[in-house]
């Protein structure tokens, strides 16, 4: 419980700043929001006629009316998948690779706790501090959403299903932080490592964007698993891809067990 | 020269990997165009018939996708944010590396003053995005030049190519400050990747909305390759305002280091 305990507290002040992060982006946002939808209505009846290929390489949603708060919210789902998996990827490379980093490795390892155990933790403060994100960034969105929701009906739980998507793929990219955390090297070629996967992941989702005869290359890229719109709109939360993810990141968790169990620590 | 020299060996690999992922996503764009050249004709039919001043608002007045430096002109971005993150990872590196691998001592109590250290840092920096920025436009152009037809437009493609280095300024001067501020900087990427993803959603927002007056915040906004086609140069203030940023930010990196009180 110490363990944990310490964990929560080294990572308190990196989650206010991620979570004061989220808030304006979400605050910036609809301030641009409240601006636009005065003003949308022409550049509207404009996007609709727009050409399919066009509107591909503009990376814009088709034919949506961004005057409407759910469709402008949708928009964010993107924001808070790149966020959230920087966030994620990096928290869970660091949390295990930062023992050897710091010299402290022989200090936490030589307490009277299996080396699984003391993962298992680690992997636990992890999740509290994504579930942490995810609840202000759900809390924060319904609240911004239902300031401007005209629509009558709630848009809560729509707007909660989106963060639990987050949720889900932030799983996966703590679980692959954890596993490159216990593969690499050194802390730096683990949040390397972790880099390269969001970075190249996000242009495998444009590049599938683009040209639509790629789709089924979209397996590979978890910023493709959830499409926001069956999400938002017919409260379709994909059970395959969530499944999926979940699946991923439990392999990346036993993966890191069994790796970090034999590794010869560097003190 | 040995502090410049030993910047340079250490992020030339960084380099190399960061500039072949650029190429690939510029290879991987180019083999893609083919698939949107059969749709291009019938776009640039119907995008005639729209306002210019939407046109405009959107970045395509001048744009026509079935001209291969109009198709680029919208995907540049990707590149350019990869160019950003070497940039900014490097910035953040320079300053505080000593500090992860607590090799201060060793490099301040050489017999250098510590703006002397700071400066050759900083053209290592300089120097590596200005190689990346060469090495991607000499290997990126012999694809742009097979694919562009019987007129490439050279011009576009120097300025939009170069416009991965200005951007890179922004950052690296940013990234030098960052590094600075904590008595020692734990990790380089999250910081990087936050930042500069927090640039780049702003610059996503912007465009959505169709919105120019935050345009000044975001440096993915300076350069715009659409901007570039109709204009064919770059925009003076937006030049303007990232290199403010980059020499505001570097004279403060400058100023904090040499009054560091440093933990060795």
């Amino acid at each position: 419980m110490n363990l944990l305990k310490r964990e929560l507290k080294a990572n308190a002040k990196s989650l206010l700043a991620w979570c004061l992060a989220m808030v304006f982006l979400i605050w910036a946002g609809m301030v641009k929001y409240d601006a636009f939808r005065k003003t949308g209505d022409e550049v509207n009846q404009m996007l609709a006629q727009l050409p399919s290929a066009l509107v591909r390489i503009l990376g814009i949603g088709n034919g949506a009316d961004l005057t409407s708060v759910a469709v402008f919210y949708s928009m964010f789902f993107l924001f808070f998948m790149l966020l959230g998996a920087v966030h994620a990827g990096m928290l869970g490379a660091l949390i295990l690779a930062k023992e050897e980093r710091d010299k402290t490795a022989d200090f936490l390892f030589s307490k009277p706790i299996r080396r699984n155990r003391a993962v298992l933790i680690k992997l636990l403060a992890a999740v509290l501090n994504i579930l942490v994100l995810d609840l202000v960034t759900c809390l924060v969105s319904i609240v911004f959403v239902e300031r401007y929701n005209t629509a009558g009906q709630s848009l809560a739980y729509p707007v909660f299903l989106v963060v639990a998507a987050l949720f889900f793929l932030q799983l996966l990219f703590l679980g692959a932080g954890f596993l490159a955390a216990a593969a690499a090297k050194s802390a730096k070629t683990a949040s390397s490592a972790v880099s390269v996967l969001i970075l190249g992941t996000y242009l495998l989702s444009v590049v599938i964007h683009i040209n639509g005869d790629l789709e089924y290359l979209g397996i590979l890229s978890p910023f493709r698993y959830f499409d926001v719109n069956a999400v938002m709109f017919d409260r379709y939360l994909s059970p395959g891809y969530s499944a999926l993810s979940l699946l991923l990141a439990a392999t990346c968790a036993a993966g890191t067990v069994k790796l970090f169990g034999r590794r010869n620590l560097r003190g | 020269m040995n502090i410049f020299r030993q910047e340079l060996k250490m992020h030339v690999r960084p380099l190399l990997f960061y500039t072949l992922g650029m190429l690939a996503a510029f290879y991987a764009f180019l083999l893609l165009y083919d698939s949107i050249a059969a749709d291009a004709a019938l776009v640039d039919a119907v995008l005639a018939n729209f306002p210019k001043e939407f046109k405009a608002a959107f970045g395509f007045a001048d744009v026509s996708l079935s001209d291969l430096g109009g198709y680029l002109s919208f995907l540049f971005a990707y590149i350019v944010l990869i160019g950003a993150v070497f940039g900014m990872k490097t910035g953040i590196s320079v300053l505080s590396e000593e500090g992860r691998t607590r090799t201060s001592d060793f490099l301040l109590s050489k017999p250098l003053r510590r703006g002397r250290v700071a400066s050759e840092k900083l053209l290592a920096l300089c120097l590596l995005l200005a190689v990346q920025n060469v090495l991607f436009f000499a290997l990126a152009l012999p694809g742009y030049l097979s694919k562009a037809g019987e007129e490439p437009n050279l011009k576009l493609f120097v300025l939009m190519s170069f416009s991965v280095f200005m951007v890179q300024l922004f950052f690296a001067g940013i990234g030098l400050f960052l590094s600075v501020l904590p008595r020692r900087l734990k990790a380089v990427m999250p910081v990087t990747l936050a930042v500069v993803f927090l640039f780049y959603i702003v610059e996503l927002i912007n465009e959505s909305v169709l919105d120019k007056t935050l345009s000044y915040l975001t440096p993915f906004s300076y350069f715009k390759a659409s901007e570039l086609l109709s204009r064919a140069a770059y925009d003076g203030r937006y030049l303007a305002a990232d290199l403010a940023v980059f020499f505001l930010f570097t004279a403060l990196a400058f100023w904090i280091y040499e009054k560091k009180d440093i933990h060795a």
